[in-house]
């Protein structure tokens, strides 16, 4: 990366590194609608460097667009929307590719021609921002290409966002949970072999002091186990007696033994048995790893899962070693080669497991570069926080339904999402916004939507509505600020292919200053 | 259709007008001003003042999005204030000023009173807890908000009724010991404090000592002899090596510096045997074995490369060229007479190059895990990651909750703040799925923090003429009649608790206010009952006009609250790390479980930052 560039963006790189930044710089995305809120997320993707974005929007700039739109000004007035849009958000990154075009939705999707057809094919997300005829046409096509479309909504106070993603899969989760995986009830031979060889009774003071804890963990464990049948403790009395009696025993001083003390305070490191987490066991008997699916398009991240099946039925069950160490009391020379050890383990794993993955993409016909051996390194240390989740193509399921239908206490964000559903919906049939006086009609719209029988809507439901309707502008900039943030933000986690995204609609009420956050299922 | 049809829809037409106008005040103009600002003026405040002592640096404009390159140097507070201005369509007034908010000069407490309303986009904590104070001081509601990288949270403040920024208390930075960092070190970022606040401050910074130099403090850590004149001994012949940047040819400083910082200085700590009683001795560095290659290295311009690798972690002889290319530079700087004195700064890249260089080669002396430099700037220049998405988010949270604030007429509550306890929320937002965005209401004031409860504060009106003639004791006798003290039963501290008077110490009762040394506008007065019958008062001093009338604020002092000593740890912000017979909760890396075991309130652990 060039030094300016590196300058430039050095806040972000410190949180996803440049494997991050060069998956977001080669990333296209697509907003359709050029409203405020939709330009508050171009604005926050262009900054940190997204390689390129489109805005389709066919209409001109009024006045009345500028009030919450901070990217319009006075000059732009009777100007294509989408290239007004475009030009003044490029500004703020020239090293950013900003794409117009200046048609309707629906004369993209009806349209046979090659460049409109093939289109979407451009975009690593699409974004949607307030109200789009023919959104489920568009839903559908996307859903089919399994390209992530982002749907918000900003109405007043209130705003809707919903990912529609048909897999999400992540291997950078940047979980912090994430527990080392230090096999103390398993050491490997040369990890055996370092405990074996450690006499404590052979140290003089200094040295005793010295010995790391995961040491003295394996030691404590091996004698118990010995003196158990073999069994970790496993009761609280149990526990008690291996800390006051495995542990406390080998110390000297326990009092003035800082890495004994260690050693006790982090005792249920020894206690965790190294197994293979439940999440991965289910990603093991995916379908999507069956020989049968295994073709030239498997996604890699898949391959990976197979591959890492066969590590582990090959390798007693254990998954590659990460080969990281937590922070330990101990001098440098014995911490540096217990470190050493399990570093050696973890690239003695790692090629392994690159190896198998090399193995897998021949026999289906594919190449080696389709993976790097950094990748594999990255793949190896989050192997135990794999996040996989997938989306539906619904806006919303019967759960939700029951939730709306059975009003309980604390249910203005489902009111709310419904109303902005339905807020669309009434766009669709009268071709303009319904206002405070649209009420009658809007309940009409509403009872049909979601199929409500009963004559009366629910008291805090009719209020939600009331709101709604009163403030229904579109251009709150205030709200059109904040979803845009939340909603870049799931675009980054998508394009940098870290942390987890939003799993899959996200309400908000500016009024009571609440939110939630739903699962609709397929 | 007018620009503001759709705002006074939404706000409603009442609290649109008191929006309109109102004067609001913007605490800093940097990753969530720039957001916070649009966001104010697109709700269109009346007027708008933005305080920023910053200047633009590349590094910004991942995310300060009314910044461009061609701004780069020019002040943050007037650079905004023009972004902003064609796209100002309803027409707010902004008013930027370019310094230091805590400079009481330039931000009497006068000139805070003016404001309805103060938003805080700040990026450290000593600004944030002035500003706190002010408000405090005035009894205005104050917003806060800060961001770490996905990490972010509001807090909005109503003196007296919910919290203040000091009720909780906040991760302060780490310091350690002087001993560590001369003589012991054990951890990088021992080795980097040592080349960026002892080695390069002595050699290029002003040449005021550092407190890693300070007599007293390594007195009061080590009573070995040795050790004390060793560490006097080193840091004199430090100034000697300062000399020689100026009088010697490049290639003589370096050597000298080589020699002295990274073998001579090591030799002599050899020689302390205590010290390596029960730590691994420090290897001195063996110059002689690198030389040649080093000259090989420095003869062939293509090597500069190294120089920006930032991601590698450099080998001995790489951190040795790295040092003398960035100490060649910083020699050539001083010497072409531009600059008398350099300051380490994470963005010049010769500082930068010279503390990651000698760190590395000190960290391989004492066996330390060497760093690379992008690793090594983030610790030495207290880098906090930052994005765009984050900062829109929480100055959205910011702006909406701070137009709460104008739903109610500000003439009719005046100072009670009540009505905001039951609906203001701080909020916190993260990147972990179940704590996307989590709210709680307002607590009130911890009762034992020391900005908001233990204490009444006011400010102390005094006449120009009364600061001429009046003394001391005439002050005394004043606050004794006013706020009902026991005769001779009181003590007053100036400015940052010095002493002025209490009952053992009258020498300056005769002395005229004028001649009390730091007697001025902006000063604070700390008065406290020597009885401890009565609540602590704090007085911020402001010297009005010849010949007008000196008041004292109009209260009556509470009876003081009493503490139980052991009580004070509970303020102490512990992490939660209790049951560790059934809990398992690990180091860091591993303390998200907290997740799952334990219940947290929201927001009690915070980091503040930017």
């Amino acid at each position: 990366m060039l030094i300016d560039k590196e300058t430039k963006y050095d806040r972000q790189l410190r949180l996803w590194a440049s494997t991050g930044q060069s998956k977001l710089e080669n990333s296209h995305i697509c907003l359709i609608n050029a409203t405020a809120t939709g330009c508050e997320i171009i604005k926050n993707l262009v900054l940190p460097g997204i390689g390129a974005f489109t805005i389709i929007d066919d209409k001109k700039v009024t006045i009345s667009d500028l009030s919450g739109n901070f990217f319009l000004t006075d000059s732009d007035i009777g100007k294509d929307l989408a290239t007004a849009a475009k030009e003044n958000l490029n500004e703020m990154n020239y090293e950013v590719k900003g794409y117009d075009i200046i048609k309707s939705i629906d004369s993209i999707l009806n349209s046979e021609e090659d460049d409109d057809v093939s289109l979407w094919d451009t975009f690593n997300v699409v974004i949607v921002s307030d109200y789009c005829c023919q959104l489920d046409k568009l839903k559908q096509l996307l859903w089919n290409k399994k390209i992530p479309l982002l749907i918000v909504n900003t109405i007043g106070f209130y705003g809707s966002l919903n990912l529609i993603s048909h897999e999400t899969t992540v291997i950078e989760t940047h979980q912090s949970n994430k527990l080392y995986d230090l096999r103390i009830d398993k050491p490997w031979h040369e990890l055996a072999q370092l405990v074996e060889n450690t006499d404590l009774d052979s140290f003089n003071d200094i040295d005793h002091a010295h010995v790391p804890s995961i040491v003295i963990h394996i030691k404590a464990l091996n004698a118990w186990k010995r003196d158990h049948d073999n069994k970790p403790p496993k009761t609280r009395d149990e526990r008690l007696d291996f800390k006051k009696h495995y542990i406390t025993t080998l110390s000297r001083n326990i009092n003035l033994e800082g890495n004994f003390i260690e050693a006790l305070d982090s005792f249920h490191r020894a206690l965790r048995p190294t197994e293979i987490p439940y999440s991965l066991q289910e990603l093991f008997n995916n379908n999507q790893i069956f020989d049968e699916n295994l073709n030239l398009s498997t996604p890699i991240f898949w391959i990976y899962i197979k591959a890492l099946k066969n590590f582990v039925d090959q390798n007693d069950g254990l998954l590659p070693l990460p080969g990281s160490l937590p922070d330990m009391e101990s001098d440098t020379e014995s911490f540096i080669s217990l470190k050493s050890i399990y570093r050696e383990k973890a690239i003695q794993d790692q090629t392994l497991f690159y190896e198998e993955v090399i193995k897998m993409l021949r026999s289906l016909g594919r190449y080696d570069d389709e993976i790097s051996k950094d990748s594999i390194t990255t793949f190896c240390k989050n192997a135990q926080s794999l996040h996989v989740s997938y989306g539906s193509d619904k806006l919303y399921d019967s759960s939700l339904l029951q939730e709306l239908l059975s009003p309980s206490p604390d249910q203005t964000l489902v009111n709310v999402y419904f109303s902005i559903l339905a807020f669309n919906t009434f766009i669709t049939e009268f071709g303009k916004s319904p206002s405070a006086t649209n009420i009658e009609d809007f309940t009409k719209i509403f009872k049909n939507s979601f199929g409500i029988k009963e004559d009366a809507l629910s008291s805090s439901l009719k209020e939600t509505i009331q709101e709604l309707l009163a403030h229904s502008s579109r251009s709150y900039h205030n709200l059109s600020s904040l979803m845009g943030g939340i909603a870049s933000q799931e675009v980054l986690k998508l394009t940098t292919a870290q942390y987890i995204p939003l799993d899959n609609v996200f309400v908000f009420d500016g009024i009571h200053s609440s939110s939630n956050k739903w699962k609709i299922n397929s | 259709m007018a620009k503001d049809t759709y705002l006074k829809k939404v706000l409603g037409s009442e609290r649109y007008n008191r929006i309109r106008s109102s004067k609001v005040l913007m605490v800093g103009a940097g990753g969530i001003g720039c957001e916070l600002l649009k966001d104010l003026v697109l709700t269109g405040y009346g007027q708008i003042h933005i305080v920023d002592l910053d200047t633009i640096t590349l590094s910004n404009l991942n995310r300060q999005f009314l910044f461009r390159k061609t701004d780069i140097d020019k002040s943050k507070s007037l650079t905004v204030a023009n972004a902003v201005q064609s796209f100002n369509y309803l027409n707010s007034n902004l008013i930027p000023h370019h310094g230091n908010i805590m400079d009481g000069n330039q931000f009497p407490i006068q000139w805070w009173s003016q404001f309805d309303f103060i938003f805080n986009a700040l990026d450290n904590l000593e600004a944030r807890r002035h500003v706190n104070k002010m408000c405090l001081f005035l009894k205005r509601p104050l917003m806060e908000s800060g961001t770490t990288g996905f990490e972010g949270q509001i807090q909005p403040i109503f003196p007296y009724h919910s919290e203040c920024f000091d009720c909780q208390a906040k991760e302060t930075p780490k310091t350690f010991p002087v001993c560590t960092i001369r003589s012991t070190p054990s951890s990088p970022v021992h080795c980097i404090t040592w080349a960026k606040e002892f080695l390069f401050y002595q050699l290029f910074d002003e040449a005021d000592s550092t407190e890693l130099n300070s007599a007293d403090k390594i007195a009061g850590e080590t009573d070995d002899k040795d050790q004390q004149e060793n560490l006097a001994k080193e840091a004199n012949e430090l100034i000697e090596l300062r000399n020689s940047i100026i009088s010697k040819d490049k290639d003589v400083f370096f050597t000298e510096l080589v020699f002295k910082i990274f073998k001579t200085d090591i030799e002599r700590l050899l020689l302390i045997d205590t010290l390596w009683k029960s730590r691994q001795k420090p290897n001195p560095l063996q110059f002689s074995e690198y030389e040649s290659e080093l000259d090989n290295l420095i003869a062939d311009d293509k090597n500069t490369s190294i120089l920006t690798d930032d991601t590698k972690v450099w080998t001995i002889l790489e951190d040795l060229y790295v040092l003398r290319k960035s100490g060649e530079s910083l020699q050539k700087r001083i010497n072409s007479g531009d600059e008398s004195s350099i300051s380490f700064d994470k963005d010049d890249e010769d500082t930068l190059n010279f503390v990651v260089a000698s760190a590395n080669l000190r960290s391989s002396i004492f066996h330390i895990e060497t760093k690379s430099k992008f690793d090594i700037k983030q610790i030495a220049g207290n880098i906090i990651p930052a994005i765009a998405t984050t900062n829109a988010i929480i100055s959205g949270f910011s702006c909406l909750s701070g137009s709460d604030y104008f739903k109610v007429d500000a003439k009719k509550i005046g100072t009670d703040f009540s009505s905001f306890m039951n609906h203001s929320r701080t909020v916190y937002i993260s990147i972990r799925p179940n704590k996307y965005i989590t709210s709680a209401l307002l607590s009130e004031p911890n009762e034992k923090c020391a900005s908001s409860s233990l204490l009444s504060r006011g400010v102390l009106r005094i006449s120009k003429s009364d600061v001429k003639a009046q003394t001391l004791g005439w002050l005394v006798n004043t606050l004794i009649d006013t706020y009902d003290y026991e005769e001779e039963g009181l003590s007053i501290s100036l400015g940052q608790s010095r002493l002025i008077y209490d009952v053992d110490f009258d020498d300056n009762l005769g002395t005229k206010l004028i001649d009390i040394n730091g007697f001025k506008d902006g000063e604070l007065l700390f008065i406290q009952d020597d009885n401890d019958e009565l609540e602590n008062l704090e007085l911020y001093i402001t010297i009005t006009g010849e010949g007008t009338l000196t008041t004292l604020p109009e209260f009556k002092l509470r009876p003081k609250k009493e503490f139980a000593e052991e009580d004070e740890e509970d303020y102490s912000m512990e992490e939660v790390d209790g049951n560790r017979d059934t809990i398992i909760i690990d180091d860091e890396e591993e303390k998200a479980i907290d997740d799952i075991v334990i219940e947290e309130p929201a927001l009690k652990k915070r980091k503040v930052v930017e």
